[in-house]
């Protein structure tokens, strides 16, 4: 196991917890909404937050990259 | 004290039928290629049956033996083995994949009649959302089919699936247990015990792999207890890395024939993988360091136990 190994497990939790932050935001922001409406768009939120930090997450393995793929 | 018996029975069970599989099946050959060893060891397949057969025998044993099971046990119990008959299906006739969510999705009904009503769904800073009639219809099936076709994706490695459904299913049925959930808590442990008694032939070298008898009742297991215990949440952050994996292959052009398009990750003279050139988070593993298949497995169970901390953490405290 190496720090590099370790830098990669940070960056799946910094998804998670930037995912989880964006999805409380906008639960935040729907106070107006019903809990059903605010729980969906929340959950749209989650899951658009979520694949956008999983191609942040590639592009970051990349460059941490030691050129080994077949 | 049933429990507790039902439970020993169950692990030695899987453990016995696991040992005896290995031998039989290759015998038959139900065999896969070991394609991270060097000398491509010819492995058992299937390895999944053992872990169904035992599950039946533990949960049949405290059925007739102790009155206290209810209609949600049996039924959460019902849609487990049959994601794990599905994955027998598939190992013999390889199903398609949307037949392979259908199927699953079609096992969840009694699961999704019976929790019907069993309240909201509980998230953490937000608190309950109920979902009504739509948890029969539309959230048990998605949990069930989601979790299993999770399972079955983020695998592949010797130990891998048997050992991030042990750690999962371990957190679940603890947090089951830590909330007054016993029926989840119970089915849990079952579950639990079986994949400990698969693992040890499953764990590196391999004497037999789970096939998707195994990763689909792994993942619908998961779903399952969470369903039943109240523990929706914190069975999606267990299932997080298989999510992380699947939102990565998803960037592919063809995100379902990777495998078929790229091959296998192809394993070095010295021991160490490389992989191939489309996203994954176990390619992520292999590209950023040097890693053998043995660290590669550590790396990802490391990555799932701190996931079941966050799970545990979050529930108890902040739900």
């Amino acid at each position: 196991m190496s720090s590099r190994h370790l830098l990669v497990i940070g960056l799946v939790f910094a998804i998670i917890f930037g995912s989880g932050l964006a999805t409380y935001a906008v639960w935040s922001l729907l106070p107006w909404a019903g809990t059903l409406d605010r729980g969906v768009i929340s959950l749209l939120t989650w899951v658009g937050v979520y694949y956008l930090g999983a191609v942040l997450f590639w592009r970051a393995v990349i460059r941490l990259s030691s050129g080994r793929t077949i | 004290m049933l429990v507790a018996v039902a439970a020993t029975g169950t692990g030695l069970l899987s453990y016995q039928l696991s040992s005896f599989f290995s031998q039989k099946f290759k015998g038959m050959g139900l065999t896969g290629i070991d394609v991270h060893k060097v000398d491509r060891t010819v492995t058992a397949e299937m390895g999944g049956t053992a872990v169904i057969l035992s599950v039946i025998f533990g949960s049949g044993l405290l059925i007739a033996f102790d009155g206290e099971r209810n209609l949600v046990f049996v039924s959460a119990l019902v849609a487990v083995t049959l994601a794990g008959v599905i994955g027998l299906a598939d190992d013999y006739f390889d199903l398609r994949q949307r037949d392979k969510a259908f199927l699953i999705g079609a096992a969840s009904i009694p699961l999704g009649l019976s929790v019907n009503g069993l309240g909201n769904i509980a998230f953490p800073f937000i608190g309950g959302i109920s979902f009504g009639a739509l948890t029969t219809v539309f959230v048990v099936p998605l949990a069930l089919t989601t979790a299993a076709n999770f399972s079955n994706m983020l695998a592949g490695f010797n130990g891998l699936e048997a050992g991030i459904a042990t750690i999962s299913l371990g957190t679940l049925s603890f947090l089951a247990a830590a909330t007054g959930q016993w029926e989840g808590a119970v089915l849990g442990i079952l579950l639990l015990v079986a994949c400990l008694g698969f693992l040890t032939i499953n764990w590196y070298p391999a004497k037999i792999f789970p096939g998707d008898a195994g990763t689909l009742m792994f993942g619908a297991g998961l779903a399952a207890i969470g369903l039943i215990s109240h523990l929706v949440f914190a069975a999606v952050v267990l299932c997080m890395p298989a999510a992380l994996d699947f939102a990565l292959k998803l960037q592919s052009r063809h995100p379902f024939g990777q495998r078929r398009i790229f091959g296998n990750s192809q394993v070095d003279q010295d021991g160490t993988l490389v992989p191939p050139a489309y996203p994954a988070l176990a390619h992520a593993f292999m590209q950023v360091a040097p890693t053998t298949e043995k660290g590669l497995v550590v790396l990802l169970l490391l990555t799932e136990a701190l996931f079941a901390c966050l799970a545990v953490v979050l529930t108890l405290f902040f739900m």
